[in-house]
């Protein structure tokens, strides 16, 4: 019988902080409104003590009951005083384990863990808090378990694609041997924050809070708001308003290069703070993933559970000869939380590194070099009609506010045609016997990757507009929350391409198993 | 895509018809409460503009409601082969969609009180999809609705003789 291991002894301290956190900001407000009247403060408290006192049994007693065995096929936890819950979980179900630690856990040297099963609506295991010590072992244990019993093989698998048995015999000799795949530099992590825009959220804040306040109020300065400033201006202003309207030019331009300063700095920031120290390694069949500056997070994903993985490229990616490469998987939710699911297998990697990496965790896209499709031939009539309609349109809308000078963005029209063609030429289609993949994007480039044992369910789509051009689109469903990355679809395809695409594809789904 | 072979039950246009009946009739209802009020509190020319406005969208959600069961009827076909099931729907944005028996978790038959009562069932399939985690079939008899569940989950359960290989 393994030894029965508990929980660490302030577990009730993290606890109790994750039942109160909800209240801290109401009781605060409530602290400072009541502050003014001596007694009311006094009244606050005692009732905000009362309120925490069930809480605090609560985090006691999870603290004092929670046990966890590592037993030779599963690990077992028990918990609760007057109904006791036992749950078994064999080690082969188990997907990911994954460690949050914030400022505070770092202090006093534990973590967050959660233990996800198979299944992805199936309550994971959560453990609040363990000794990193404690949780390493347990990691150890369960990992090296698994790899002795290998995954759950369901029925049919046996038979599934070769190319699967082939990747696990290349893992198998390799042995548990951890491999670094990508590891950022805090170079790497500031080049993320100056490519990615997450500063403008902060900024989109702030410039709420200050236009409230008031103090984008030019008024003061130019006797004139900003807005009714520019309307003017663009009406066409009189000789003696020149000298403000400079002036108002000058202080825009300020604050829009002010603006994007801030927007950098607040990005660069946001990156560092949970970017630093990122690390992708391969462990087997595993990757584990570690980021974070003060919140401190590591995730281990099996690599079969990887949904779809994307790769993005931006103007700016290509400037610094980076890429940005995305991960779809499938993670435990509960009604709670939410499990942290990696978003990224490298949030940027340099453009020659990603044949190694995709060779590593995908080893199915080798074959995808030559396997690429064109879209429609239509594609490059519809996009230039659709960039000639918009272009009008914006012209018609600025010549009527703005008098004849608005018919200088006729300049637009001819654009249309290399853009479109450029757009339509980006656009491709790619069907392996294991992958499903597809490319867009002129300048914002995108491509995703979708191994066929994965996909759940596919839909032709032709929408009105499709029909008009004798086009379809097509979707392919995968397991995972797709906010982040959106679904694969298949666009601008020529219908007849599609509906063979469609039949091919659902041929080579039924062939294979879809394994949890 | 010509081998979406099978049709929903002629009764699920029936059927449509009677909830889009109950539904014009409640707007109904609420017209002649309008009605009443106006009548009790003195015609003017803007409350005749408003009842007036009032029994054009009454009629026109009624005819609506009303013609597009055998629309959407004549546009829903399916059929269930070796590996899947293809459902077709949608007479603008027309969708094909496929679900893969090898990818159905499980099955669902519903049956609602209207539904009952003209002996028609919704399948519902799951898989572990995201857009697609379920994919409701409405309209079918019930009986057909059961040997469906029955097909599928037959091929995905014991008698699954693992995949098929052409």
């Amino acid at each position: 019988m393994p030894t029965a291991h508990h929980l660490h002894p302030l577990s009730f301290l993290f606890i109790l902080w994750s039942h109160a956190r909800p209240l801290v900001v109401p009781a605060l407000a409530l602290l400072i409104a009541s502050s003014s009247v001596e007694r009311w403060e006094r009244i606050g408290t005692i009732v905000g003590l009362i309120a925490l006192a069930p809480a605090l049994l609560h985090a006691l007693i999870v603290q004092i009951t929670t046990r966890y065995r590592l037993a030779d096929e599963e690990l077992v936890i028990e918990r609760g005083l007057i109904s006791r819950t036992r749950r078994h979980i064999p080690y082969t179900r188990i997907h990911n384990v994954s460690v949050r630690q914030t400022p505070l856990h770092r202090v006093l040297g534990v973590a967050d863990a959660h233990v996800e099963t198979a299944g992805g609506s199936e309550p994971e295991a959560h453990l609040q808090v363990l000794t990193l010590g404690a949780i390493d072992a347990m990691k150890a244990h369960v990992f090296a378990r698994r790899r002795e019993k290998g995954p759950i093989v369901s029925e049919g698998e046996a038979s599934a694609s070769a190319l699967s048995t082939a990747e696990s015999d290349a893992t198998r000799d390799e042995g548990p041997e951890p491999r670094r795949l990508v590891a950022l530099t805090l170079t790497d992590v500031l080049v993320y924050g100056l490519i990615q825009n997450r500063g403008w959220f902060v900024i989109a804040a702030l410039t709420g809070v200050l236009w409230e306040v008031g103090w984008l109020d030019t008024s003061s300065v130019s006797g004139d708001t900003l807005a009714q400033g520019i309307t003017r201006l663009l009406r066409g202003a009189s000789p003696t308003d020149l000298a403000s309207m400079v002036q108002l030019l000058l202080m825009t331009s300020g604050l829009v290069l002010m603006g994007l300063v801030i927007v950098r700095v607040f990005s660069l920031g946001w990156a560092v703070s949970a970017l630093y120290g990122f690390t992708l390694t391969r462990r087997g069949d595993d990757l584990v993933l570690e980021r974070g500056l003060f919140t401190r997070v590591s995730m281990v994903v099996p690599i079969h559970r990887l949904q779809m993985v994307s790769v993005h490229e931006t103007p700016l990616h290509r400037l610094f000869g980076q890429i940005e490469v995305g991960v779809l998987t499938v993670t435990a939710v509960t009604e709670q939380q939410r499990a942290p699911a990696p978003r990224w297998l490298a949030p940027v990697l340099p453009v020659g590194a990603l044949p190694t990496l995709l060779a590593e965790v995908l080893p199915e896209t080798a074959a995808i070099a030559g396997a690429w499709q064109p879209a429609s031939p239509q594609t490059r009539v519809r996009f230039v009609r659709r960039r000639l309609r918009w272009s009008l349109a914006l012209t018609v809308i600025v010549t009527a506010a703005l008098g004849f000078a608005g018919l200088a963005l006729m300049v637009l029209v001819p654009l249309a045609w290399p853009i479109a063609r450029a757009q339509a030429r980006a656009l491709g289609v790619a069907c392996t016997p294991a992958l499903v993949a597809g490319r867009r994007g002129w300048l914002w480039r995108s491509e995703k990757y979708v191994p066929i044992d994965r996909v759940q369910a596919l839909t032709l789509i032709e929408s009105p507009f499709d029909r008009r051009y004798g086009m379809a689109s097509l979707l392919v469903d995968t397991a995972g929350r797709g906010e982040e990355l959106g679904a694969l679809v298949l666009q601008y395809l020529e219908a007849s391409d599609a509906s063979q695409l469609l039949r091919a594809l659902e041929a080579r789904i039924a062939q294979t198993a879809f394994r949890w | 895509m010509d081998s979406f072979s099978e049709r929903l039950d002629p009764q699920y246009v029936a059927k449509e018809r009677v909830a889009a009946a109950l539904v014009t009739g409640v707007l109904v209802l609420v017209w002649l409460l309008g009605l009443t009020i106006a009548l009790v509190m003195g015609l003017s020319g803007a409350r005749v503009a408003q009842l007036v406005g009032g029994a054009l969208f009454v009629s026109t959600v009624g005819t609506a409601l009303w013609t597009w069961p055998p629309w959407q009827w004549r546009h829903t076909s399916f059929t269930i082969d070796h590996d899947a099931l293809w459902i077709r729907r949608g007479a603008i944005w027309k969708r094909a969609i496929v679900v893969p028996r090898s990818r159905i978790q499980h099955v669902d038959i519903s049956q609602g009180p209207l539904e009952r009562l003209y002996g028609l069932a919704t399948l519902v399939v799951y898989t572990a999809g995201h857009s697609h985690a379920r994919v409701p079939l409405p309209g079918l008899a019930l009986p057909r609705a059961r040997s469906i569940r029955d097909s599928l989950l037959g091929m995905a359960s014991d008698t699954y003789q693992g995949p098929h290989v052409t």
